[in-house]
């Protein structure tokens, strides 16, 4: 079991949560000058890293907040957590 | 009933009706039973949603219709005159009642833009959850720590009891949780912590009508 850093509630066990994906990929600044490579590229391509990996997850069964967690892929340790709209510490 | 009562009509039924049986069941203990749960039927519970540059200016006129400010630290609850506000998410409240005095249009009216207010009373269910293994109880179906140093009057939180979302609120020390539920989730959630009362014994006490 993972224990989840919420940025408001504290630890809380992972089944309150739900995975959110790779929180790296940035929305496109220019829509309408983006290519189709660049827009697959956005939406499908994903790394697989071995190793830390940035990530949203959703505090769905607490305060329904999306945050970003860095997460170890192969320790599965929760390195830093922080808003979705904020930074994590490095 | 206040002016801008708008749950008058049709008249409220829980969805525990006819599921829940006073009574006392489960194992047998010296001293009586570990466990005490009631429901408490036809709440009024307004959710406050403000944004984060209008939480402050929201929380004073809350304090102006009820007297007390909404805690702004997370999952903190307060109680006065029997109503419960509880931290649910940031600059997000719930204000629950047992009556409609101040109801969702009352204070939506009070709020003017700065915040949605909607009314969750008919979509939820509360459960009261009382007796000296109250605590013993809990964590049988979560995983929060219900330590009295960890989780006392004052504290509430949404987690998941029972494979049920649920916000828990502690009132008191005794202690006396308040578990509300979807009311669509109601009658399981009755049938898993009547099951997990068991071992405890636990009595069931009738409803009041209100609250």
């Amino acid at each position: 079991m993972l224990l989840i850093k919420c940025p408001w509630c504290g630890e809380r066990d992972m089944v309150e949560f739900t995975h959110g994906g790779d929180a790296t990929k940035v929305y496109p600044k220019d829509p309408n000058a983006t290519t189709s490579e660049e827009w697959h590229d956005f939406i499908y391509l994903r790394e697989n890293p071995c190793g830390e990996h940035v990530e949203y997850w959703h505090h769905v069964a607490g305060c329904r907040q999306w945050l970003k967690v860095r997460r170890d892929t192969t320790t599965h340790d929760i390195l830093t957590t922080a808003p979705a709209d904020g930074d994590l510490d490095t | 009933m206040g002016s801008a009562c708008v749950f008058d009509k049709p008249e409220r039924l829980s969805a525990l009706s006819g599921v829940i049986e006073p009574g006392t069941f489960g194992r047998k203990i010296a001293g009586g039973p570990g466990i005490t749960l009631r429901e408490r039927p036809n709440l009024s519970i307004i959710q406050v949603a403000a944004y984060a540059d209008t939480a402050e200016e929201t929380g004073a006129v809350i304090q102006d219709l009820i007297g007390v400010l909404p805690p702004p630290e997370p999952n903190r609850s307060i109680m006065v005159d029997s109503i419960q506000i509880c931290w649910i998410a940031p600059h997000k409240w719930w204000i629950i009642e047992t009556d409609q005095r101040h109801g969702a249009e009352f204070i939506a009216g009070h709020l003017g833009n700065g915040a949605a207010v909607t009314s969750q009373g008919h979509g939820r269910s509360c459960i009261r959850l009382s007796g000296p293994s109250a605590r013993d109880l809990l964590p049988k179906g979560c995983t929060l720590d219900f330590h009295p140093s960890r989780f006392s009057a004052g504290h509430c939180a949404q987690t998941s009891l029972g494979h049920s979302n649920a916000l828990i609120n502690c009132i008191d020390d005794e202690p006396i949780f308040d578990l509300y539920v979807f009311r669509s989730y109601a009658v399981s959630f009755w049938e898993w912590i009547a099951d997990a009362a068991g071992e405890f014994g636990y009595q069931v006490s009738s409803s009041p009508e209100h609250g």
